[in-house]
């Protein structure tokens, strides 16, 4: 099956949950108006129709498509590498901030990430600082938003003005 | 509040010295994110939202409009220096702005571009100006069913977003009304696909829908495209830049027939929904060609291919603008961030929003015409500063606009489950872009999602199902059939008339 299939069988399975859903919460909630029913389910069928249609008409003219070449393949291939391990790394971040909150998140995660495509200490840290500044400046005094401090204790946010 | 005090109260902002300060930062910042390809306005109005939350309406408006008047410029100066669009809409204007640039003639390119922008955004703003009463009066017409079959012709316009392919824009559409039925319900107060967790019960917000499907995969895609920009030729300095630059100007006095119908394609086209600027931009450029006396010299470095363009380019925003305010159906993608961010600053677009805000319908008026001659001048001055922004690397690039995506959809709502749908979004909008998905149209439909509901079951409970019968509601259903269902008929009819 090919990959843009599968983004559609995503979609199309999406419809028929959401009508699913629409349909339980009928049975769980008897309270659960006409008002509240009546749009989802009328969007989410016309969806799952389009969806399902498209997805057999793809599957269909899948079979009959040729083969893209060799180099053409392992060029995509490493294409959504580079994506999948850009997202890991955005993931990454969001779990640090998760952690040790988004200032100290922010200075380790810049100096991690342009350490590891080979920039110098001092260059690496100077943007990471700067970047730090920047949230505490704009957020923080700017716009009165504490940001967010983390699940771990960590002492030095205790000495920020 | 009439007309003409919208006029004048819509100038006011404008004057703040507050609002002004603001302006100038954020018009360097359009310029900077619309000068770097592959990333655009419409990233740099993404990143701008978090901010816009925080502030008063008037001051978040100016900021928005103003962070835009920039980018136009400095992409097209892009297109023209370096041979690379800055967004998709200069597009048109590197066939033969790029030779101009090589044959030694960028300033010429670059002095033609602005004039015929500047000209055409001015045109075209006080058009739309001088059209907001007529406008304003045939919205009295319309009652509360209108509104929902406005909307209705709004989302059926979606197929057309999905370019190609009406169903995938539909599907998209389709999408958005579904992540938009997120949360409690208006008429019923049924909290619905919130999965018993109190955080989704106001809903999916609109702020991390926008940096889900536009900032996520815009900031993956420049990691895989990886490296520097390249630099082009060399451009010309001083009294040469100058001279060359007022000769470019003098060729839009010249070529003034190839610049008024541009600016009327790009007007007009921008009034229609969805069409957007692309569409806008290839039959200006089509019309230069054909009615220059040397078509066959278009793309070897013909001034109109630069004016007609970035003319129609200019002219678009303000057609689409009075659409998006009148009857709150965008006219451009670019339109609906414009849309969203309205909605997020807790302002309905549509009929009642001429009524209840002239002042805001004429401060983005006012303000486009304001940051349109201030961010020309920027340009123009820092046309060096800009060619050193794009040999920039993009491992640079990447860690700031991850983190300002990533803080800023937390700081909407503050709480840390929003990075989790940020997430979510952030997926499906990559795989969106890949497989060519458009997320415009997905944008709209949750942005419009809210809105259709209400007005759907007022117009229900008032009328009962009688609205339907409208002659202004009987008028636009038709239209929405008719736009749905065309595309698939005229290739059914055709495959028809081909087997016979």
């Amino acid at each position: 099956m090919k990959p843009s299939s599968y983004f559609l069988l995503f979609i199309f399975l999406l419809a028929i949950a959401a009508v699913g859903f629409v349909f339980q919460a009928r049975g769980l909630r008897p309270d659960y108006t006409f008002k509240a029913r009546f749009l989802p389910l009328v969007v989410a069928s016309i969806l799952t129709v389009i969806a399902g249609a498209s997805l057999f008409r793809e599957l269909r003219r899948g079979k009959t498509t040729e083969q893209s070449p060799a180099s053409e393949t392992t060029a995509e291939a490493a294409s959504e590498k580079l994506a999948l391990v850009t997202g890991a790394w955005l993931v990454g971040y969001m779990v640090l901030a998760f952690l040790i909150g988004f200032l100290l998140s922010t200075l380790i995660w810049i100096t991690a990430y342009l350490r590891t495509h080979n920039y110098g200490w001092i260059r690496s840290l100077a943007i990471s600082l700067g970047m730090m500044i920047f949230l505490y400046v704009v957020f923080d005094l700017v716009f009165g938003i504490t940001l967010y401090q983390g699940v771990l204790p960590i002492p030095i946010y205790s000495f920020l003005p | 509040m009439d007309v003409w005090q919208g006029l004048i109260h819509g100038f006011l902002p404008l004057l703040n010295p507050f609002n002004l300060l603001l302006l100038i930062p954020l018009m360097i910042w359009g310029m900077i994110v619309g000068f770097v390809p592959g990333i655009g306005i419409m990233v740099a109005w993404v990143l701008l939202m978090p901010f816009l939350a925080q502030m008063k309406v008037e001051t978040a408006l100016v900021c928005l409009i103003g962070c835009g008047g920039g980018a136009g410029f400095a992409g097209a100066i892009c297109a023209i220096l370096i041979g690379i669009p800055g967004e998709d809409t200069n597009v048109a204007t590197i066939p033969d702005g790029y030779p101009m640039t090589k044959k030694g003639q960028a300033g010429r390119a670059i002095g033609a571009m602005c004039t015929g922008s500047i000209a055409a955004g001015l045109f075209s703003t006080l058009m739309a100006i001088l059209l907001i009463p007529v406008v304003m009066w045939i919205v009295k017409f319309c009652g509360i069913p209108e509104q929902c079959a406005m909307i209705l012709v709004g989302v059926s316009f979606v197929g057309v977003i999905g370019g190609r392919s009406p169903a995938k824009g539909l599907m998209c559409g389709l999408l958005g009304f579904l992540l938009g039925f997120v949360g409690y319900q208006e008429n019923s107060g049924v909290a619905r696909y919130i999965f018993g967790d109190a955080f989704l019960y106001g809903g999916v917000s609109v702020l991390t829908v926008i940096m889900g499907l536009w900032a996520v995969p815009a900031v993956i895609d420049l990691i895989k495209t990886g490296g520097i920009i390249q630099a082009g030729y060399d451009i010309p300095r001083g009294k040469v830049l100058w001279q060359q630059m007022l000769e470019g100007g003098k060729d839009v006095l010249r070529h003034w027939a190839v610049w008024l119908r541009s600016v009327i394609i790009g007007f007009i086209i921008g009034v229609i929904p969805a069409l957007g600027a692309n569409t806008a931009i290839w039959m200006a450029y089509g019309q230069a060609a054909k009615t220059s006396k040397h078509p066959e010299l278009f793309g070897t470095g013909m001034v109109e291919g630069v004016i007609a363009p970035e003319s129609a380019r200019s002219a678009v925003w303000a057609g689409a603008a009075l659409t998006t305010l009148s009857f709150g159906i965008p006219g451009s993608a670019g339109m609906v961030i414009i849309l969203a961010a309205f909605i997020m600053l807790g302002i309905t677009p549509g009929p009642t929003m001429l009524f209840e805000h002239t002042d805001l319908c004429f401060l983005l008026y006012w303000t486009h015409i304001a940051t349109m001659t201030v961010g020309l001048i920027m340009c123009l001055l820092a046309m060096r500063l800009m060619m050193r922004i794009v040999s920039l690397k993009v491992d640079y690039l990447f860690p700031i606009i991850g983190i300002l995506v990533t803080v800023g959809a937390w700081a909407y709502s503050q709480n840390m489950q929003e990075l989790v749908v940020l997430l979510v979004l952030g997926t499906m909008g990559y795989l969106m872009r890949k497989f060519g998905y458009p997320a415009a149209a997905t944008l709209l439909g949750f942005v419009l999602c809210k809105i259709f509901e209400r007005t759907f079951y007022v117009s229900l409970d008032t009328f009962g199902p009688v609205f339907l019968l409208r002659p202004i509601v009987l008028v636009l259903l038709a239209l929405v059939v008719y736009v749905i269902f065309s595309g698939p008929l005229t290739v059914g009819m055709r495959k028809l008339l081909r087997r016979a």
